[in-house]
Formats: structure tokens, C-alpha cells, sequence
């Protein structure tokens, strides 16, 4: 591709980016992230479940 | 940051080529994904995740359990190590991608630096490139040893060209794929998914059919220490390594969810969970064969015609598995400047894809010789990485990241620092690296007195935190680098 073709695409590339960076920080635009009690969900999952299964695990060996 | 000073996303070089438009580069590059662009939804997002977190590799690490473990503790130690590593990639890498849509490597900048996130990069790339090294030389060897069970092949050196044969293809086929885009990685993972899952329950249930749960049960390991304590925490580390490098594929997948809270569960049970579960069948099976490696305990256990059925399902899995890791180091490659407008979409997966060919065809046996130490590095990079991650976003920036300065490669851009790196998240990792390889040697596998007491990727974690909590704290905000004074 001819370096003036690039160019303008790449300008063109620029302006839709900043189009989009300016709608996505939109908080409305944004995902969900984590509540405090689904942080506790998954640290039960991820933490605690986990350990209760080791002990189970040494306790029954 | 500003649309016109020439520094968004694209750095200074001489461009050589460029390629899609800039909706497909949205769609399938490096650009935040807006909440109307997300449409996986739930079961769109079950089946990626489940698709790729049933993979052969499992086997291949629940086979490495059973040197150390019998089958009680071996099953306990496997889930729970799985659901540790699970919980650190989630909370690190999950939330920023479903709030902004960016993928892994995006996410790493605000903690490495625009330049210095090229560490996620690499450490995606090279992950993503030896597992599915691992995904594709087992559905060839597994293939060949099923072949010369049946009389059809003879000898080593034709196991080999066969073997080498059946990845090549296997590879040609990923790439097709893949080079359709996220689309083509949603939809063919699905079918591939519910396949998946069937074909595993019927391998699971034929193997302790055959063997009976009794011999399985007490089996004894067969490279065990006379420290049953040390073999126990041996067991759980192999999985919370292993599991830590689900890290690199969080991003390409979960920025297509809505919201955390239906990611949740995709990651935990179908990319963590269940990568213990479908271990257990490699566990269970070296247990009663004594042998470790898939390729050869699978025909060992289920003769030649389920070894058929087991080439079918290594096949779906280890595709289905490869489509989304290659997908995800795709989407990580086109966050590197110079690739980013220069190389297009199916060069880059074609990149991935590469070092895969040249050491499935030349260094098969090399490479599968040395799996453990590669599980155990697994855990040396990713538990730092994901230390890092969730200090600065939870501790420092309050769940808010500066967007625009993501794609800003300039002075101007927030995650610029020095250079654009932050040499406080490299001496942290740094710091985690000496003491990860301190702790447990991924090379010759010794540990030090606190390892049986508190395995190595955890304390990594929570040290390389420590230490990059400190730096931050004392060294980064008061000089006004990193954007946190704006956070």
C-alpha cells in the first residue's frame, strides 16, 4: 500500500478511535464491574471452598 | 490526549501496510468493545469458556498429579489448587474488561506502562504458544500410538511423521478458523462445547469401568516423595500454576460479556473448575497405568477403538481450546505499535500460529519432555502479573481507568511514566520472579523449607503486592507519574 494511502487511513483509523474512546467513556457505555457482595461470592468460591477442601483432603488422607 | 496530535495508538514508524476498516478493527482488534457490541451473552459466554477450559492440557496436568498424589487427595488438592488460581486471574484480569471492553493487554497498561505492557505481550504470546504446543502434539502422538496399536503404522520415526502430520493439518484447520473472526470463535465453540462435554462423561465413565474405582483408589503415585505434606502442596501448586495462565485469554473473551457478574461463573467453573475435572480423568488414568503422558495412558486404558473415541475428543477439545488462544494472542499481538496498523488481522494470527508449526515439526519431543518445568514457569510469570493488576486497580485507581490514555503512546498519555514503563510494577514482578523460583525451581524442581507450608504462587502473589504497594505508594504518586493523583 502506498505510504499516502496508509496515511490517510490511518488518520481516518485515529478519528474513528477517538469517536469511540469518547462513547466508551460514557459510564453508560461501560460493563457492570464487581458488586461487594459478589467480591464475597467469589472469594468464597476462590478462597474458602478451596481450603475446606484441603483440610477435608489432609484430614481423610 | 487529544485526537490530532498524531500519538493515538499509532507511535512513529514507517508504515508498510495496513489493513481493515475501522469497524473490523474494533470488532476484532484492539479497541474497546461497547456494551451494544457485546453479544455472547450467557450462553454464548458459557460455551467459550467451557470450550476452551476443556482442553488436553488437563490431562497432561492432572497426569503430573499423579506422580505426586493417589486419587483422594490428588482430586482435592487439583479442585482447590484450580479455584485459588481461578480467583486471583478473575479478580485481576476480569472486571477491567468487562467494564471497558479491552482485552488483557490493554488492561496491563496502566500498570507496566504504554511500552512496557509489550511484557503482557510476550508473556501472552508465549503461554498461549506452548499450550497449545501442548493442545496439538497430544492429538498427534495420541493419533499415531492409536494407529500403531491397530498394526497400521510401525516404528518410531513413522509415529513421528504421522504425528507431525495430523498437527499440521490440525494447525491449517485452527487458522481457517480463527481467521474468521470473534464470530467464528463464539459459534464454533458452542457445538464444540456440548461435544466436548459428552465425550469427556464418556470417557471419564469408561475408565472406571474398566479399571474399577477400587484400583484407581489405591494406586499408588508414582514419583512421590516420603513427605506426603510436600506431595500435597506439589499437587495444588501444579494446578494454581497452570490455572494462573488463563490470565492472557481473560481479556479476549470476557470483554464480550455485559457485566461481571455473568462472567463469573464462566470463569471460575469453566475456565477453572472445570480445567481440575477434566484433570481428574488424567490423574485417575496415570494413577492405574503409572503413566503420565495422555498420548500414551489414553491407548493405554482404552485399547483401540476408544482410542478412537479419545482422538475424537482430544481433537474437539484441543481445537476448540486453540481457536480462542490464538483469538486472545491475536487481539494481545495487535496491541504492539508496530503491528497494530501495519499487519492485518490473518497476519497476525498467522504469527501466533507459527512458532506452534516450527515446534510441532522439529522439537516435539523436546518440548513434551520438559511440561512441568513450562507449568511451573506458568506460575512464576502469571502470579506476579496478576499481583500487580489487582493492587493498582482495586488499591490505587478505585476501578477507574483513564480510556483514552490506553491507546495514547505519547508523554501525554497518563500511563506513559518513564519511557512509557513503570519500573515499580517491573521490580515488584521482578521481586516475584526470585522468589517464585526461591520457593519452587521450575527447572529442577527444589524447594525450600516454607514452600510445603505455603506453596509458591500464593505467597508470590501477596509478596509481589506488598512490594508494588509499597513503591507506588511512597515512590510513583509522590513524583505524579501514573495518573493516580487524577484517579
Amino acid at each position: 500500500m502506498a505510504k499516502k494511502d496508509y496515511e490517510a487511513e490511518r488518520a481516518e483509523l485515529e478519528r474513528l478511535l477517538a469517536e469511540r474512546l469518547k462513547t466508551a467513556e460514557d459510564p453508560s457505555y461501560e460493563g457492570e464491574i464487581l458488586t461487594v457482595g459478589q467480591h464475597w461470592i467469589l472469594a468464597t468460591a476462590g478462597i474458602i471452598i478451596p481450603l475446606v477442601l484441603l483440610i477435608i483432603g489432609w484430614v481423610t488422607k | 490526549m487529544s485526537s490530532t496530535d498524531g500519538t493515538i495508538g499509532t507511535p512513529a514508524g514507517s508504515p508498510s501496510g495496513t489493513e481493515s476498516t475501522a469497524l473490523k478493527q474494533a470488532a476484532e482488534g484492539s479497541w474497546p468493545v461497547l456494551q451494544t457490541e457485546r453479544n455472547w451473552g450467557t450462553i454464548g459466554l458459557f460455551g467459550v469458556t467451557l470450550s476452551a477450559g476443556i482442553a488436553a492440557w488437563s490431562y497432561a496436568i492432572g497426569g503430573s498429579v499423579s506422580w505426586y498424589l493417589g486419587a483422594t487427595m490428588g482430586t482435592l488438592a487439583m479442585i482447590a489448587g484450580s479455584l485459588v488460581g481461578m480467583y486471583f486471574v478473575t479478580v485481576a484480569a476480569m472486571p477491567i474488561s468487562v467494564k471497558y471492553g479491552i482485552d488483557t493487554i490493554a488492561a496491563c497498561k496502566p500498570q507496566y506502562g504504554s511500552y512496557g505492557s509489550a511484557f503482557g505481550i510476550f508473556a501472552q504470546y508465549t503461554s498461549i504458544i506452548g499450550w497449545n504446543c501442548i493442545l496439538i502434539i497430544i492429538l498427534g502422538r495420541t493419533t499415531a500410538n492409536v494407529l500403531e496399536a491397530a498394526n497400521v503404522i510401525h516404528g518410531s520415526n513413522t509415529k513421528l511423521y504421522v504425528s507431525i502430520a495430523v498437527t499440521m493439518c490440525t494447525l491449517a484447520l485452527i487458522y481457517w478458523m480463527v481467521a474468521r473472526g470473534s464470530d467464528s470463535v463464539r459459534d464454533n465453540s458452542v457445538w464444540i462445547a456440548v461435544a466436548v462435554s459428552l465425550t469427556g462423561l464418556m470417557v471419564l465413565v469408561v475408565l472406571i469401568w474398566k479399571d474399577g474405582w477400587h484400583t484407581i483408589a489405591s494406586a499408588k503415585p508414582s514419583a512421590a516423595f516420603s513427605d506426603l505434606h510436600l506431595n500435597y502442596t506439589l499437587g495444588f501448586e501444579i494446578l494454581v500454576a497452570t490455572v494462573l495462565s488463563w490470565w492472557p485469554y481473560m481479556g479476549g473473551i470476557m470483554r464480550m460479556s455485559r457485566s461481571a457478574k455473568q462472567a463469573i461463573w464462566p470463569s471460575m467453573i469453566c475456565l477453572g473448575m472445570i480445567t481440575g475435572i477434566i484433570g481428574l480423568i488424567g490423574l485417575y488414568a496415570g494413577l492405574a497405568t503409572g503413566e503420565s503422558d495422555p498420548s500414551v495412558f489414553f491407548v493405554k486404558t482404552l485399547g483401540i477403538w476408544m482410542g478412537i473415541v479419545a482422538i475424537v475428543f482430544i481433537a474437539l477439545a484441543n481445537i476448540g481450546t486453540a481457536i480462542v488462544g490464538v483469538y486472545a494472542s491475536t487481539i494481545g499481538l495487535k496491541q504492539i505499535p508496530a503491528l497494530q496498523y501495519r499487519v492485518s488481522y490473518r497476519w497476525a494470527t498467522l504469527i501466533v500460529i507459527a512458532p506452534v508449526v516450527i515446534v510441532c515439526a522439529f522439537f516435539q519431543n523436546v518440548f513434551m519432555a520438559h511440561i512441568l518445568t513450562f507449568m511451573y514457569f506458568l506460575g512464576l510469570v502469571f502470579a506476579p502479573i496478576c499481583a500487580v493488576q489487582i493492587v493498582d486497580f482495586y488499591v490505587f485507581r478505585k476501578h477507574r481507568l483513564h480510556l483514552p490514555s490506553l491507546f495514547d503512546y505519547s508523554k501525554n498519555g497518563q500511563y506513559y511514566y518513564w519511557g512509557g514503563v513503570n519500573p515499580a510494577a517491573f521490580i515488584a514482578t521482578g521481586v516475584g520472579f526470585v522468589l517464585y523460583y526461591w520457593l519452587l525451581n521450575p527447572v529442577t524442581y527444589a524447594q525450600h523449607f516454607p514452600f510445603k507450608w505455603i506453596s509458591a504462587s500464593v505467597p508470590t502473589i501477596i509478596a509481589t503486592g506488598f512490594v508494588y504497594w509499597v513503591l507506588t505508594k511512597f515512590w510513583i504518586v509522590r513524583v505524579g507519574k501514573g495518573g493516580y493523583a487524577k484517579a
